[in-house]
């Protein structure tokens, strides 16, 4: 059948050079070979908001759907960030359409649909790189003390965060929730004496 | 990160190992590490450990299939189309030619059906070179449009109207005779119509796009059936809607006038809405104002106030996260307000003078996406040394008033907002049951340590902070 010979023929193509010709060309068989990289994660991410099997399955087929007459009118330059906005924003509004107002407002702040890429800013700590700066670890050393040890461990000794739960007789969830503080707390210091030292 | 590189990417399986736990302790640590690093992943964690492995695989596989399914109906709601256009036009061409007798009307009908295939240029190109396309499928080759004479053209279309499962074959047999005069008039037209066509691919493109008109149409109905519905939802919630831009708050019975001016008689009742939506909002607190008089909106946003006799021509409406609106109390007709969000209560920290704290602060940032696309970066002042130290000053050094009217408990809500030396300053009270708590309040947060002020971006921004000073007796 024809449709199998042109998946194969696109799956070779970066990301990049899908969305291109998929613009171009309006070919399907681009989509989809580039939605099918990552539909099990808009499923899990359909999941985490709806809830249900059924729901989040829905919601990959809807997105799909949207892809098609969206992606053609931006101007994408990282697919997967895109999407992930995009998937964010269909699962919030579904919710919205719903359920009724009895959450508090600020909850979502979104009103219009926003195709702008989440530009993820990493955390240095995130970074590749592998380089840690002198600022960083000046830093570092500043947390307090679980925060400090939680990172270290997890960072630094490659610890997972089962491991450290057990070596410092924490819960996981207060192992991650130490980890998040502690790079907020370096980002905020490290932000300070970046301005301090200009 | 490399989007591009296939092994950079977590597959499925992936997220199940984890969760299963087969993975050694560094694996466990970089599968971890790809989570901080990208959100997108670790939200379809979240949502993969609701859900077992083979359920996944199995909803995983269904759904590819749907796409795959979908877009192969694009490819065959073309072949439908030349397909019924291709029967519309043996119909349109049986109709003419039933009409006509004598060679006296052919000859009409020839130029008319010259008219007639001028003004459709979309379906007969259609036809004839996707007749042509479609034996290239089956493999016999381009060579129908050489095959110009009469019975070959002819004698090809009832074949294909026959395979691609159209109908009617008895119809375009009966025609095939009677168009042999016309014909030639027809081949004229085609080639003049060849002539003008493009390539293939052209004619494959509008089919394409007809055929996604089709498949969108539905969506596009579904959409505007959707937004027409909403548009009646909000229409019939805001029956007592007027210029004013807002939600309202329906008062359904309004205060009746007095004999006393200034003192009310009778019932307030009415109902809160939110101003965005018109949803109703349970938990306002509504109060006439000046004095004690006052309930809450129910689970609907209703409420009722017995109003007999007492003084006041305000109604005040209050809600953690909205503006707080007054409004006159009007004797003649229902009053109308708007509640909108407030942008400050978010920044609401609780301080405890005295023993143990409880509230915890926010996590002190957040990306907001504008209505004109631009996306800011913001984070709320908070206290340089961090809240739970704060709180700690704030317990070392609130002094319950000496000269306090009363013994019990106090709480002063303030407002202030952080210079970009990180000194609080412009102090408002919104609550306080005295002078001097308010002034103690104000004292202590003054002589206190810096906080790191709001930004936007990086850059300082002024936004005010809330704060509740507890002052407890030990």
């Amino acid at each position: 059948m024809p449709l199998k010979v042109s998946w194969k023929k696109y799956s070779d193509w970066s990301d990049k050079k899908l969305v291109e010709e998929f613009r171009t060309s309006g070919d399907l068989d681009q989509l989809g070979t580039l939605y099918e990289r990552y539909m099990h994660l808009v499923y899990g991410v359909c999941l985490k908001y709806f809830g249900e099997r059924d729901e989040a399955k829905d919601g990959v087929s809807s997105i799909f759907e949207k892809l098609i007459t969206e992606l053609p009118k931006h101007e994408v330059e990282q697919f997967k960030s895109w999407l992930y906005v995009l998937v964010k924003n269909f699962c919030l509004m579904k919710i919205r359409a719903n359920k009724s107002r009895t959450r508090k407002m600020g909850a979502w702040q979104n009103e219009q649909e926003i195709f702008v890429e989440s530009g993820q800013e990493l955390h240095p700590l995130d970074e590749d790189k592998g380089v840690r700066g002198k600022i960083l670890l000046e830093c570092i050393e500043r947390l307090k003390k679980e925060q400090q040890r939680c990172i270290r461990l997890f960072y630094f000794d490659d610890k997972s965060y089962r491991e450290i739960a057990v070596s410092l007789s924490l819960e996981e969830k207060k192992v991650k929730s130490f980890i998040q503080n502690g790079k907020r707390n370096l980002k905020i210091c490290i932000e300070s004496k970046d301005g301090k030292k200009r | 990160m490399a989007k591009n590189d296939k092994y950079d990417k977590i597959k499925e399986s992936d997220f199940f190992d984890y969760f299963e736990g087969n993975l050694s302790g560094r694996k466990r640590n970089a599968f971890e590490r790809r989570l901080q690093k990208d959100l997108f992943d670790s939200d379809a964690a979240e949502g993969f450990s609701m859900v077992s492995r083979e359920e996944a695989r199995e909803d995983l596989q269904s759904v590819s299939r749907k796409v795959r399914r979908r877009i192969s109906k694009t490819r065959r709601i073309t072949w439908y189309g030349v397909a019924a256009a291709l029967v519309s036009i043996l119909i349109v061409t049986t109709i003419f030619l039933n009409v006509s007798d004598t060679s006296m009307n052919m000859f009409h009908t020839a130029p008319e059906m010259k008219e007639a295939g001028r003004e459709q240029p979309a379906i007969p190109l259609v036809t004839e070179e996707d007749v042509a396309a479609v034996p290239d499928e089956s493999g016999t080759g381009p060579e129908l449009p050489e095959n110009r004479d009469s019975e070959g053209v002819v004698a090809g279309q009832p074949d294909r109207a026959a395979e691609l499962g159209a109908g009617a074959p008895g119809t375009a047999e009966g025609i095939l005779f009677e168009m042999e005069d016309a014909d030639q008039d027809l081949e004229i037209v085609e080639e003049e119509m060849a002539a003008k066509k493009g390539s293939e691919e052209v004619v494959a493109d509008e089919d394409d796009r007809e055929a996604e008109d089709h498949a969108f149409a539905w969506e596009r109905m579904e959409e505007d059936a959707e937004r027409f519905r909403t548009e009646q939802e909000k229409r019939s919630a805001s029956k007592a809607i007027t210029q004013a831009p807002a939600t309202t708050i329906d008062i359904t019975e309004a205060a009746t006038g007095t004999a006393t001016p200034g003192t009310l008689q009778g019932r307030l009742a009415g109902v809160i809405r939110s101003a965005d939506d018109l949803e109703p909002i349970p938990g306002v607190s509504v109060l006439v104002k000046g004095t004690d008089v006052g309930t809450v909106t129910d689970h609907a946003g209703n409420f009722s106030l017995n109003v007999e006799g007492v003084k006041g021509n305000t109604l005040v409406a209050s809600f953690v996260g909205m503006e707080r609106e007054e409004i006159p109390i009007n004797a003649d007709k229902p009053v109308e307000i708007a509640m909108l969000p407030s942008s400050q209560s978010l920044d609401e920290v609780v301080v405890v003078g005295y023993g143990t704290s409880e509230k915890t602060a926010l996590t002190g940032a957040g990306t907001t996406l504008h209505m004109d696309n631009t996306v800011s970066e913001f984070s709320y002042a908070t206290p340089e040394m961090g809240i739970a130290a704060y709180k700690q000053y704030i317990d070392s050094n609130l002094i319950y008033p000496p000269d306090a009217a009363s013994t019990e408990d106090a709480v002063v809500v303030l407002k202030f907002s952080v210079s970009p030396e990180g000194r609080p300053q412009n102090f408002t009270i919104i609550r306080s049951p005295s002078e001097s708590f308010s002034n103690e309040s104000i004292r202590v947060i003054k002589d206190g340590p810096d906080w790191t002020p709001a930004s936007r971006d990086g850059n300082y921004t002024d936004d005010s902070v809330r704060l509740r000073v507890v002052f407890e007796i030990d």
